[in-house]
């Protein structure tokens, strides 16, 4: 559906995008990660023909956005970081603008309106003035404008940004919602966005793509298992006990309520390493208070990826 | 491209702009065409239009500031560039709604040689020869004004120089008589948008005009949607 081949964006001196390459499939929602200045916002600009790639070639749905501009462009429905909307225009007002700008059939302008005020569950706004609107119901009001047109595909830049929790779940299930009939873009550094809405991830940083993965294989990639466990007893005796369990590292964490420690366990042989400490605690009499595995979250992930380029 | 022109053409008059340029047009118009017309006693309604072309020096900035600076600010263009229109239509939308908030404002002005009509015997073909004529110079200065909005981001600063560029444009034709060297006159004539309006004032369909006009109001929008391009291709 989006095809991006070998792109690159200069500004003057600045490689804002370094030869960058991706094909996201029809259906596909695509979590688009890097941190502030990774190139993200430009490479979106790029897919939707807002500015042009300094070399290498775009084709949305096979038609290229800079040689066939109009057909490409009818195609996504772009959402940008700060969404473009007319202070002094009412919800209903703007979308209607929205609707004949992307030249909507006049028959069917107003059942697209109505769908797009309900799938961003801003009916009983719309004819309110959007200069007057709350930071969420804009962010909406900008949602409900990439659906005019009907297009296939959203590109949506940072959705969730300067939102509160609230409307983030709010917002986050609207696009988990879109993704079921659309192909979706989403672009942002919040990495529960993600995680929560998308199938794949493309982490790009300094304007290379570092990783391109589904999720599951970017959480699972971490091969051995870390356990936190809370043990009330003597830090000796329980650290003497935990070294008996075979194949397993043990380190000292630190003290914290009365008479108890936290350790750390890390062992590559994970089968059985729950039943054998438990073994070895019931043996010594020694209370287990507390027992969470450690696993890499997606932020550790993006953290370690982003940062070995840089120790690079 | 419609959806464009009707957007702009609303935004005029859901703020207060589009009103503040009628109202000032009416105020001066009307005080002219009391001093011409019916204190002096004279028959020309393209005097009165050539006294007041003056005055669109300094309002025309106030209708096409915003056209281009505003969007860019507002990071609106970023929904107009990704839509299906292309940046010609876009320019020429904006342009024809800025044109629309002109013609309005004329056709208010046609009480003045309704007037004359009635009480007097006023040349029909002069009046709206007059009237066709300013409509070309309020064309070519909107052209200027566009242009200028694209190149900045601030409305005030893209006023300010709308308002230099314009006066710039205005000068030439006050010191053009005094000024004998052959080839200074060629150049000054070029960019001497008031000049060419005299044909106007004495009555006369001057067909150098009418090109001069078109040819000066074209070039304009195409630099406009130049510099909206080549932004994006920077």
């Amino acid at each position: 559906m989006i095809k991006l081949n070998n792109v690159s964006k200069l500004f003057g001196d600045i490689q804002a995008v370094d030869n960058i390459s991706f094909h996201i499939k029809k259906g596909e929602i695509v979590g688009f990660l890097g941190q502030n200045g990774a190139g993200k916002s430009t490479t979106m600009n790029m897919i939707t023909g807002y500015i042009s790639s300094s070399s290498g070639v775009i084709t949305i749905d096979g038609k290229d956005i800079l040689q066939h501009p109009e057909q490409a462009k009818q195609m996504i429905g772009y959402l940008p970081e700060q969404p473009p909307l007319y202070m002094d225009m009412t919800v209903s007002e703007y979308l209607q603008f929205a609707c004949e700008l992307k030249r909507v059939k006049k028959k069917k302008i107003k059942p697209q309106i109505a769908e797009a005020l309900e799938t961003a569950k801003i009916t009983h706004v719309k004819h309110r003035i959007i200069a007057n609107l709350s930071k969420g119901y804009k962010q909406r009001v900008g949602l409900a404008q990439t659906l005019c047109g009907n297009p296939k595909i959203l590109i949506l830049d940072e959705p969730t940004v300067g939102l509160d929790p609230n409307q983030i779940v709010e917002i986050r299930e609207t696009i988990k919602q879109l993704g079921k009939t659309h192909t979706v873009i989403l672009s942002s550094h919040i990495l529960y966005d993600v995680a929560d809405v998308c199938d794949r991830i493309i982490i790009i940083d300094k304007g290379r793509v570092i990783v391109d993965d589904n999720i599951e294989h970017l959480l699972g990639s971490s091969t051995d298992m870390e356990l936190l466990i809370r043990i009330r007893g003597d830090k000796e005796k329980v650290l003497a006990a935990l070294n008996s369990i075979p194949n397993c590292d043990v380190s000292y964490l630190k003290a914290c309520e009365d008479d108890c420690n936290d350790y750390i366990l890390k062992s590559l042989a994970t089968d059985n390493l729950r039943s054998d400490i438990l073994k070895v605690l019931i043996q010594e009499n020694l209370p287990l208070l507390m027992l969470k595995p450690i696993n890499d979250t997606l932020e550790d992930i993006f953290l370690k990826l982003t940062n070995e380029d840089k120790e690079v | 491209m419609l959806a464009i022109y009707k957007r702009e053409l609303n935004s005029y008059y859901n703020t207060m702009i589009g009103y503040v340029f009628t109202a000032v047009f009416l105020v001066v118009s009307g005080f002219y065409f009391t001093q011409i017309t019916l204190l002096r006693g004279s028959a020309s309604i393209t005097t009165v239009l050539s006294s007041i072309s003056f005055i669109m020096i300094l309002i025309t900035p106030v209708l096409t500031m915003r056209l281009l600076a505003e969007e860019r600010k507002s990071k609106t263009d970023q929904l107009l560039l990704t839509s299906p229109a292309s940046v010609g239509a876009i320019v020429l939308s904006k342009f024809f709604a800025a044109l629309t908030v002109v013609g309005v404002t004329l056709i208010i002005t046609s009480v003045y040689p309704i007037i004359m009509v009635i009480f007097g015997n006023p040349y029909l073909g002069e009046i709206l020869l007059g009237y066709f004529g300013f409509i070309l110079l309020a064309s070519c200065l909107i052209a200027v004004g566009i242009f200028i909005s694209a190149i900045t981001e601030s409305q005030l600063t893209a006023a300010v120089a709308s308002l230099g560029v314009m006066l710039m444009l205005w000068l030439p034709s006050t010191i053009m008589p005094y000024i004998e060297d052959a080839t200074l006159r060629i150049l000054l004539n070029a960019v001497s948008l008031y000049s060419y309006f005299t044909a106007y004032e004495y009555g006369i369909l001057s067909l150098t005009s009418i090109v001069y006009y078109i040819s000066f109001c074209s070039i304009f929008l195409f630099l406009t949607v130049l510099i909206v391009e080549k932004r994006r291709w920077i």
